[in-house]
């Protein structure tokens, strides 16, 4: 059987329907002037990958990565060294997000019980037996950095030691942290937030519950990811890296 | 609707390479490429709100190159000859280790600007950013009947291009 070009073409990049890849297969097996002709049309999308692939591996000129780049934060400052204990490195995290002391209190009173509206049905949803987070949480979660909207707020990221990226969350009266588990944020730990009954100054992580702390102590691999990390790995969806 | 943010100028970094390489496939050289990845840029950043959110950024991207391309920077290339292989090797010597290589890479530039343009961006598309074909038909706003066509007859005058010793069989 004689095929034209456009067919084999097909062929070779497997587009061909089943009946034609099948019959093309099997032809090949016989047929040396074929043969020959598919390693013609074949050496083609070789000679172009060979010629124009190596741009995929040179370094990206960099006024075009600042064309993109132009509408962003101010630079992050340098990351302070992290050291001591938990409270030490979550006011670490704050400081190498460029989050002001004072927005940082916000954000704690924001996602504590003071302004706590309530959360929605849509926040919290099932996955294979698992509780998941849903929703603008699910949103806030899915972005970097941390994040604050009525009442649903995301603060910490770290990598788990089992692999997996992992953050805390506030939603009402409720914090936790939940990771990424393929596509989904699944719920691993919730304890009740905690309650401001008094006028002690507090910081944005002390919003979150010692219990909840204490699980990302037990947790965390190595230091809480600063914002570039968070960015690449939100790039990624928040899958793990080949890093 | 496409907000601006800094994790999406992160996933339109993340495509730069390929758009420099579908650039590359499509104009005479290095320079020009990038001339048409910054016009690229600069379009799709002013219309980030025309991005469906959950549709394809890259093939948005490829879409928006592929229209600068056609209206602006064909129509402004350099005039000048710089595919002479003579050139060439004055420049580097034919006994410079790369030579060949380079020599190579001149012909298959030469033998893509030698198709027709439709032809060129199917080729481009399919055979070096490696689209599937429904894929590279949205971005090129024509049936897959009329991709498959004109990727054919590209494929087919490239390989006579780049194989002529082989001869017709």
């Amino acid at each position: 059987m004689n095929w034209d070009d456009e067919t084999l073409g097909a062929f070779l990049d497997g587009e061909a329907d089943a009946r034609t890849m099948t019959q093309i297969e099997a032809a090949l097996l016989q047929d040396d002037a074929l043969q020959a002709r598919i390693e013609r049309l074949r050496a083609v999308r070789r000679a172009l990958g060979e010629r124009f692939n190596p741009v995929l591996s040179e370094d990206l000129p960099e006024h075009l990565v600042s064309l993109v780049r132009s509408s962003a934060a101010p630079s992050r400052p340098a990351r302070p060294a992290a050291s001591g204990g938990f409270a030490a490195r979550c006011l670490a995290w704050f400081t190498a997000h460029g989050v002001p002391v004072a927005a940082a209190l916000l954000i704690g009173v924001g996602t504590g019980v003071v302004m706590a509206p309530g959360a929605q049905d849509s926040d919290v949803g099932l996955a294979r037996g698992e509780m998941v987070l849903e929703g603008r949480l699910a949103s806030l979660l899915d972005r970097p950095g941390p994040g604050d909207q009525a009442g649903a707020a995301t603060q910490i990221a770290f990598m788990h030691t089992d692999g997996r990226y992992c953050r805390t969350f506030t939603l009402a009266d409720t914090a936790g942290i939940a990771c990424r588990t393929d596509a989904v944020w699944q719920v691993e730990h919730t304890a009740p937030a905690r309650s401001f009954d008094d006028n002690t100054v507090r910081t944005a992580a002390s919003a979150l519950p010692l219990d909840v702390l204490d699980r990302v102590d037990a947790w965390i691999s190595g230091d809480p990811l600063d914002r570039e990390q968070e960015t690449e790995a939100a790039a990624r969806g928040w899958q793990a890296g080949p890093d | 609707m496409g907000v601006r943010t800094p994790q999406l100028e992160t996933e339109i970094i993340a495509i730069l390479p390929r758009l420099r390489r579908f650039a590359r496939s499509l104009t005479r050289d290095a320079a020009d490429a990038d001339d048409l990845v910054q016009i690229t840029l600069e379009k799709a950043l002013n219309k980030l709100d025309q991005w469906q959110t959950g549709t394809r950024l890259d093939s948005w991207m490829y879409r928006i190159m592929k229209n600068a391309w056609i209206d602006e920077v064909r129509f402004r290339q350099r005039q000048s000859e710089r595919f002479a292989p003579e050139a060439l090797g004055e420049a580097v010597g034919r006994d410079d280790p790369g030579y060949e290589k380079r020599l190579r890479a001149l012909e298959i530039d030469r033998a893509m600007q030698t198709l027709p343009d439709d032809q060129r961006l199917a080729v481009a598309l399919v055979l070096v950013e490696g689209l599937a074909y429904k894929e590279a038909a949205a971005v090129l706003d024509i049936p897959i009947g009329t991709l498959t066509s004109r990727l054919a007859r590209g494929r087919t005058a490239l390989e006579t291009l780049l194989n002529p010793q082989a001869g017709e069989t």
